[in-house]
């Protein structure tokens, strides 16, 4: 029989009697309790202009709440959607929102856009984490990307794409139509509806944010972290700042537009963001389709088309850019920051009685 | 299903109560199996084929193995099963893509599809621990298993089926004959190592995981010094992730009333790669051991054969933790090293002269150096980070000091619990665990990253 080479080792290294876990229990009761009601968070209604999430907090969904609320009151436009709002290849100082502020030569537009936000997750996450996100101005972005069957990464594994558990219903991760519908709701009435939730979204609130943060401050206090509105919106991720390489075309397959849980979750976050009062523009793109095989160009296209068409016959407000040229793009879907100015100037070009508030709203 | 999930709560709070009703009954293995196939099936369902298809196959083969005449015919026929599906799985992308390679620079016209299949969880451990019954069975060291079901519990029970510890079937199986002790004594012991286990992970390894994913992300960006700092820093965040993984499944485990064999025993206080190797991962280092490096002949056969020998055991194992040329390569410089401390004469006896101290910071530095290998996407990055770090400037590293405080922390735990007369334990004194607990709950609740990050060990 293998035996413990040590049984000194074998014994945890503290070890608790029923007794000292009920001690714990109420000390860390205390200390729980505490926090939550401690205002040692200072308040700082002023968000930094070109503020992103710190991309190592993609996952804290308190803190997207926390910077939606400030934000919304800050900025008549918010830009949503996932890492190409976000500036996956890009400074946060040369992002879509930045230049758009830089052209409009005011604070106008806010970033929340967040790194891996696949239309499943968006609409959990505006859903459930994005309430002050209502009676505003939305540009919502849709990337294609989400729509490729085989991608350029193992994103498209369905299993790992739905691998947020704090925000995907996790028994709607393997179902599809109508059980997925089932399974979303018994999720929101186990978990969103329990008493427990109102002390769920305290203790959120209250946690803190210098794990990351340590990254970019590292002979820094704590304390400075734990004590603003919002950890510090880092820029030294290690990103890709390059143009993307030309051996790198993708051939891929596409989803049927009317059956794709993406393109179904999309039109469910725009029927909530409706809901709630916004104006919502959709920006489609821009996928890089320089680097697509023609094969897979030639479906994307159609599939453009149809989008456009489908969303002008709802009544929504679309808006296709053009394609950037090629040396703007860090991949298939994240342009540079040289893109993002183009994207930026086409789009106000386009759309400017809108993006300054001068058409009445929808 | 990660430990450190709510899903892991909720399903471990359904089969605990009904493996308390069913320990004493006839059904408790029946309950066991299906909890671990639940906890298996929990991203893909489809595995669960895999996982039954070869626990069937096997349980059969080596019950004729058992009876037969043709033990070794029987014993083959294992061994294909296990390493058939364990071959394809993880090493046909491997094996395809460089057979390309060498028939492109030969210049042939031809080319093999490419087949890249998703590699199932755990296949690495469950199919160790399945070998190790085969060839148990085969050597009589252990009879077969008579029962499909408890057999079946065996090769999945939950706690320990993705990564371990590997548990011998000599081992577990006479666990999973008898009703499993559970009493409240076991339980609390069991939850207090799950929650060394979950900080371990939670907040230590994940927090290291930041800057060596920040530093490995992008490593021409870095100099020497942040390079070093990350490869430390993965030396510790390995141990703390796959350590803390081991904790929680034996935590899991005691607390059902069943024992899992130690897996870490304070590796980085080793003073020789022979020490390190019977402290890291221990039950997969002993299943080298005792089912390649013995069998090839140990070094009972002269010089030449045992260095061969533990070369090849060694990248044997590079190749187990997967398929690819940086591991196999980690598996040589730890072979390489072996060999050279303990074969090389010189080298051994001056080693042998040297300090304690100085031995035990040697192997740390041998051991974090071969990390490079293991972490790296790709030997040629290896070799550029192995490159820049005697090479580049030298610029601040940017490492937050305060990571720094756990790994003191812990080292200085265990080289003292390493001692020869071991200081009194002050952290037995019930003030301080309650402390410590109190203060791992409070930080896990308020700091770390509240999203589950999966354990390194799981892609192997």
């Amino acid at each position: 029989m293998q035996r413990d080479p040590d049984p000194d080792f074998d014994r945890p290294a503290v070890e608790l009697s029923l007794r000292e876990w009920l001690l714990v229990a109420l000390v860390v009761s205390l200390v729980l309790v505490a926090a939550m009601r401690f205002p040692f968070r200072g308040s700082s209604p002023e968000v930094e202009r070109d503020y992103r999430i710190p991309y190592a907090l993609s996952t804290r969904y308190e803190l997207y709440r926390r910077y939606t609320t400030l934000a919304a009151a800050q900025f008549p436009t918010l830009i949503v959607g996932d890492s190409v709002v976000w500036g996956q290849c890009a400074r946060k100082n040369d992002t879509l929102s930045h230049h758009l502020n830089e052209l409009v030569k005011q604070p106008r537009f806010g970033n929340a856009g967040l790194d891996g936000m696949h239309p499943v997750a968006l609409a959990e996450l505006l859903t459930y984490h994005a309430p002050a996100i209502a009676n505003t101005r939305v540009i919502l972005q849709f990337d294609a990307l989400w729509l490729m069957l085989e991608g350029p990464s193992s994103v498209h594994n369905r299993a790992i794409l739905y691998n947020r558990p704090d925000l995907i219903p996790r028994l709607a991760a393997h179902f599809t139509g109508p059980f997925r519908e089932a399974a979303s709701l018994s999720w929101s009435h186990l978990t969103r509806n329990s008493p427990l939730r109102d002390a769920g979204e305290r203790l959120a609130d209250a946690r803190l944010d210098f794990l990351a943060w340590s990254l970019d401050h590292p002979y820094e206090s704590p304390l400075r972290a734990i004590s603003s509105a919002l950890p510090p919106s880092e820029d030294s991720h290690p990103q890709r700042l390059v143009a993307w390489s030309r051996g790198a075309v993708v051939h891929t397959r596409w989803g049927e537009l009317s059956q794709d849980d993406q393109w179904l979750a999309f039109l469910r976050i725009i029927s909530l963001l409706q809901a709630r009062g916004n104006d919502v523009l959709v920006l489609l793109g821009p996928m890089n389709e320089h680097m697509m095989g023609a094969d897979t160009l030639d479906v994307y296209l159609k599939i453009k088309a149809d989008i456009a068409a489908t969303l002008l016959s709802k009544g929504i407000r679309c808006f296709v850019p053009s394609l950037l040229p090629s040396e703007h793009y860090g991949d298939i879907c994240h342009p540079l920051g040289a893109g993002y100015a183009d994207l930026a100037q086409e789009l106000l070009q386009k759309e400017s009685a809108w993006l300054l508030g001068l058409e009445a709203r929808r | 299903m990660l430990f450190h999930s709510v899903d892991f709560l909720v399903f471990f709070a359904i089969v605990f109560p009904v493996h308390l009703l069913l320990r004493k009954t006839p059904y408790m293995n029946a309950w066991l199996l299906a909890a671990s196939y639940v906890f298996y099936a929990w991203w893909n369902p489809s595995y669960l084929l895999l996982i039954a298809g070869t626990t069937i196959i096997d349980f059969y083969v080596v019950r004729h193995l058992e009876t037969s005449s043709r033990k070794r015919y029987w014993l083959g026929v294992s061994l294909f099963s296990n390493l058939g599906a364990l071959a394809f799985f993880k090493y046909v992308r491997f094996f395809t893509v460089n057979v390309n390679a060498l028939l492109s620079l030969l210049g042939l016209p031809f080319e093999l599809p490419v087949l890249a299949p998703v590699l199932p969880l755990g296949i690495s451990f469950f199919t160790f621990q399945s070998l190790s019954y085969a060839i148990d069975v085969y050597r009589g060291a252990i009879p077969a298993e008579r029962n499909l079901i408890r057999y079946a519990t065996y090769v999945s029970f939950f706690p320990q089926m993705i990564s371990g510890p590997i548990c011998r079937a000599g081992s577990l199986l006479p666990q999973l004959r008898t009703a499993p002790d559970v009493s409240l004594s076991r339980f609390t012991s069991g939850a207090s190592m799950f929650l060394i286990g979950l900080f371990k992970k939670v907040a230590i390894a994940d927090w290291l995981g930041l800057y060596v994913d920040r530093v490995y992300g992008a490593p021409e960006n870095f100099q020497s010094p942040a390079l070093i700092m990350a490869t430390v820093a993965f030396a510790w965040q390995i141990y703390f992730d796959f350590s803390g993984y081991t904790d929680m499944a034996r935590g899991v485990a005691r607390a059902m009333g069943f024992h899992l064999t130690q897996n870490f025993k304070a590796p980085y206080t080793a003073s020789d790669l022979g020490e390190f190797w019977g402290r890291w991962n221990i039950t997969v280092s002993t299943w080298f051991r005792d089912y390649v490096y013995i069998p090839l002949g140990g070094n009972r056969e002269g010089r030449a054969k045992g260095i061969r020998n533990v070369l090849l055991t060694m990248v044997t194992s590079g190749v187990w933790h997967g398929a690819s040329w940086s591991f196999i390569l980690w598996g040589l410089v730890h072979g390489v090293g072996r060999v050279a401390t303990r074969d090389l004469g010189f080298l051994s006896s001056l080693i042998g002269r040297m300090p304690r101290v100085v031995q035990r910071a040697g192997v740390f530095v041998f051991v974090t150096f071969a990390w490079i290998f293991f972490r790296s996407r790709s030997v040629g990055e290896a070799c550029l980070i192995v490159f820049r770090i005697f090479t580049s400037g030298w610029t601040d590293p940017r490492f937050p000091v305060l990571l720094l405080i756990p790994i003191v922390f812990v080292w200085t735990y265990q080289l003292l619990e390493n001692r020869e007369t071991p200081a009194p334990r002050f952290w037995d004194r019930l003030p301080v665990r309650i402390g410590i607990a109190s203060f791992m709950i409070s930080y896990l609740a308020l700091v770390s990253q509240p999203s589950a990050q999966t354990f390194i060990y799981f892609n192997f």
